[in-house]
């Protein structure tokens, strides 16, 4: 065994990691802002370019960038090594990624090739440096088999998904690698949602079910062979044209039957105290139930029901009732976990400081979470009356603009009493 | 069980279910019972944290010859956990669940952490560099036990 391959103390500065989430915030609130200016009419169809700016608003400015920021915290934690360089990497890629993603999301509402340029050259280059990074640990033997092997095929899946976006902008260049295709876009969001972050979340949720719940570990044959049934099906996708709906249904069922059986794991949990972290947790096992009941529902019967954009209703149910409510729990679960961490660094030389140190309810009380939660429900709900009844968007950007406004406060004020502890700790 | 790692993981296991119990007790505000319940668990912590910093810890240093490395952090990780716990007496001993739940949410995950660390790095590293592993579990479990 390589003993000097060991590194206990391989975490990224703190600062890096809020930049990230703060940053997806406001990718989140311009989300918001964009529903507010766009008018009703960009709920009638996914292919709106105001509804793909939309969209790539919340998941490559939202969970892409809070995924990729805790993935800095996390990769040392469960794989016991840290990638090297890591506050030039982080830096590096957030700029790029943060103004690469900006120029997508403009190119989508003004269509002019400055900005699909800018977005080819900025994203390619940010998420090279990012993901050369971590490729090179990710190669190495790590401790934390399950785990690990989930982060390396949702980061396969990533870089697929971005292939595939990049070539699209490509084309709309003039650039013809790729032809234009309605199926090559399915493929683009199919692996990032099956792909990217539904590996990630399960990777995850691997370790933090056990660690933040004491709950009791996956089945081993879940934690082996689960995340290769979906790398299988998502190659299955690319292949198989003619039979996306069925993998799709199968992707579906995958994914539920994980996050029930996750749910299942969190009701024999040890500690039986209230929060808020569950109740997203069920929430997301909800949602993600009534997709795939939806999703065997015939047409005509979604039609009847006021369904009419039947795949935008369900994506956006997926990413914003199944995908961001679990981000939004673990985000509750991690910011105080971080912030203590870090500064229990700044102890280690002298225990009499930690009682300086405030405890976990102090950076985030838990009634705050609760209340997080509460608008998060109120956001869910509106937005699905938004999905059938297009004339609520207004009402939509309003609660969505509250929701993530509260995540910022909730930061903001986190960081506040870091930084207030750190000057008590240095005096 | 006369693996290190088996041993020493199950003992992780038992101090989380009576640190629950406690925990569990206090949100319901249940303080005789949790006050009993949160001695047996300061208890068990402490013959567990004094089983690695006085036999288990010295073994595996001597066999490595690694007195600086995961065995340091793993001590100050200790004295960590110590210091919380006085905090969480305090917050017992004033009733104070609010700061109590709080507490005991830090020190929770604080000992996840370290456990993780143990379970999958240094006890593995134990097992495979000290010599009579068996007779080590059966010093570790006179010592607990």
């Amino acid at each position: 065994m390589n003993l000097s391959g060991l590194n206990f103390s391989a975490l990224p500065e703190i600062n890096i990691i809020f930049r990230f989430f703060v940053c997806a915030v406001l990718f989140a609130l311009g989300g918001a802002l964009l529903i507010l200016i766009s008018g009703h009419e960009v709920w009638q169809t996914r292919w709106h370019p105001n509804m793909l700016a939309i969209t790539h608003c919340f998941t490559l400015g939202f969970i892409t960038t809070v995924m990729m920021g805790a993935l800095l915290q996390i990769l040392p934690v469960i794989g016991g090594i840290g990638i090297p360089k890591v506050k030039q990497v982080a830096n590096t890629f957030l700029i790029f990624h943060v103004f690469g993603t900006s120029s997508l999301i403009a190119s989508f509402i003004w269509p002019i090739s400055i900005l699909k340029i800018a977005a080819v050259i900025l994203l390619s280059f940010g998420y090279g440096i990012y993901l050369v990074a971590l490729i090179s640990v990710l190669v190495k033997k790590l401790s934390q088999g399950s785990s690990i092997v989930t982060i390396r095929f949702a980061l396969c899946a990533l870089l697929f998904t971005l292939i595939l976006g990049l070539l699209m902008l490509a084309r709309n260049l003039g650039w013809h690698i790729i032809p234009f295709d309605k199926y090559v876009t399915d493929l683009h969001a199919i692996w990032g949602i099956a792909g990217w972050f539904s590996l990630l979340i399960i990777a995850v949720s691997f370790q933090i079910i056990p660690m933040f719940h004491v709950a009791p570990e996956f089945n081993e044959r879940i934690r082996n062979y689960l995340p290769w049934l979906i790398i299988v099906l998502l190659l299955s996708v690319i292949i198989s044209k003619g039979h996306v709906q069925e993998l799709v249904f199968l992707l579906l069922i995958v994914n539920s039957l994980f996050i029930c059986y996750l749910c299942y794991l969190l009701s024999l949990r040890k500690r039986k105290i209230p929060d808020t972290t569950v109740n997203f947790w069920r929430f997301s096992a909800v949602s993600m139930i009534t997709v795939f009941i939806l999703y065997l529902l015939p047409e005509n019967l979604l039609m009847a029901f006021g369904v009419e954009q039947p795949t935008l209703t369900l994506a956006a149910m997926v990413i914003f009732l199944y995908v961001i409510s679990i981000i939004f729990g673990m985000m509750l679960k991690i910011m105080p976990f971080l912030s203590y961490t870090h500064l229990q660094q700044r102890c280690l030389l002298d225990f009499s400081l930690m009682q300086l140190l405030p405890n976990m309810h102090q950076f985030l009380p838990p009634k705050h979470g609760k209340k997080l939660f509460y608008l998060h429900l109120c956001t869910a709900l509106v937005l699905v009356l938004t999905l059938i009844f297009n004339q609520f968007y207004l009402l939509l950007a309003f609660t969505l603009l509250m929701e993530f406004c509260w995540l910022l406060v909730l930061l903001v004020r986190c960081k506040r009493l870091y930084n207030a502890t750190i000057k008590q700790i240095e005096n | 069980m006369n693996a290190i790692p088996d041993y020493m993981t199950d003992k992780h296991r038992h101090c989380d279910d009576i640190f629950a119990e406690a925990e569990a007790e206090v949100a319901k505000s249940n303080w005789n019972l949790a006050e009993q319940k949160w001695q047996a668990f300061t208890l068990e912590l402490e013959l567990h944290l004094q089983a690695e910093e006085q036999i288990l810890f010295p073994e595996f240093e001597q066999a490595t010859g690694m007195t600086s490395g995961p065995t340091h952090v793993m001590r100050m990780e200790h004295e960590q956990m110590r210091g919380l716990l006085t905090s969480l007496n305090k917050s017992l001993a004033e009733k104070n669940s609010e700061d109590f739940l709080g507490f005991s949410e830090t020190l929770m995950v604080l000992m996840q952490q370290h456990n993780m660390k143990e379970e999958m790095m240094l006890y593995p590293m134990c097992q495979q560099n000290i010599s009579d592993t068996e007779q080590m579990t059966a010093q570790l479990k006179q010592h607990c036990d």
